[in-house]
């Protein structure tokens, strides 16, 4: 979405009259790649599916906080990163999910929604033995090629702490695979 | 980075998290259904109401500050009050003490109250 259509969307966002016809422009556009982040932390489709929906319920309700200081798709990514952490966190405390990177592996390997091979799931693996935030950080770079002031925006981090996350992050993996090979 | 061009060339950087056939268009159609009707309420507040708030505040402001300004105007007409009878009582006093050294000074003078009369009215 160009700047200029964003604009415009925001604009429309602001008119009760075409407020709901924006937000599901807004929708359309951007659940693919909310989708795409969010699906990499929970790896459940299932999962991913609830949380996309909060994602934009959240946002429709809370429209009259966004004040476009940030860019409408940065404003969701935040919701969604935010609402995919407090789903882990719940997990951890509320269900007996095995998270540990086998079991992960494990559960790609039997879903029918993951296309993957076997370097893909090692990938996979090493991902899921990292702390949390650290492979938000890295999903979000390696995969969606965010920038880190964006990315700044969404984690409510400096930018500096993001690139020696995602350099730990890089590093760790590197280390994973140079210890299967 | 050179790391990062080792686990792209292992791994490639595509998407292995596949969708149900056409999940989007559900999705969307679905998440519309059930988003809550909105109250009319844009996301940016507009100036009007704004300044109809502010003048509701100035509005009240001016009650008070009338109210307060009343108040301390009678209450310091009451304390005026309380203290002028005191000086006023202390005033007729010494006006009373001037008419005494007055009579006086005119009865050792010698001067009666006739003959001031005549002078002042200038028939002495």
């Amino acid at each position: 979405m160009t700047p200029t259509e964003e604009t415009s969307l925001i604009k429309q966002l602001n008119e009760p009259a075409l407020q709901r016809k924006a937000f599901e422009q807004v929708v359309r556009h951007y659940s693919p790649p909310l989708y795409r982040q969010i699906r990499r932390m929970v790896y459940s489709h299932e999962d991913a599916n609830d949380i996309l929906q909060n994602t934009f319920i959240k946002a429709w309700t809370n429209l009259e906080n966004f004040r476009g200081e940030a860019r409408l798709g940065t404003w969701l990514y935040r919701i969604a990163v935010n609402e995919a952490l407090n789903f882990l966190q719940r997990q951890k405390t509320t269900t007996a999910i095995d998270d540990a990177p086998a079991a992960v592996v494990n559960r790609l390997r039997a879903d029918a929604y993951f296309d993957g091979d076997e370097a893909e799931l090692q990938l996979q693996e090493a991902i899921a033995g990292l702390p949390e935030k650290q492979r938000a950080v890295f999903q979000l770079k390696y995969y969606e090629e965010m920038k880190y002031e964006e990315m700044s925006q969404i984690l409510d981090t400096s930018v500096g702490a993001l690139k020696a996350s995602y350099h730990h992050a890089v590093k760790k993996i590197c280390d994973f695979f140079n210890s299967r090979d | 980075m050179k790391e990062e061009d080792f686990i792209r060339k292992k791994c490639g950087g595509g998407n292995p998290f596949k969708t149900p056939e056409g999940y989007f268009e559900q999705f969307t159609a679905n998440l519309m259904d059930k988003l809550p009707e909105k109250e009319g309420t844009p996301f940016r507040q507009p100036a009007r109401f704004a300044w109809r708030k502010a003048a509701w505040y100035a509005a009240a402001a001016t009650v008070c500050g009338a109210m307060f300004l009343g108040a301390f105007q009678l209450r310091s007409v009451r304390h005026a009050h309380q203290q002028i009878t005191p000086v006023t009582a202390l005033a007729t006093e010494s006006e009373n003490l001037d008419d005494a050294y007055i009579n006086d000074a005119l009865d050792y003078a010698m001067v009666s109250n006739e003959e001031i009369v005549l002078y002042l009215t200038d028939t002495y």
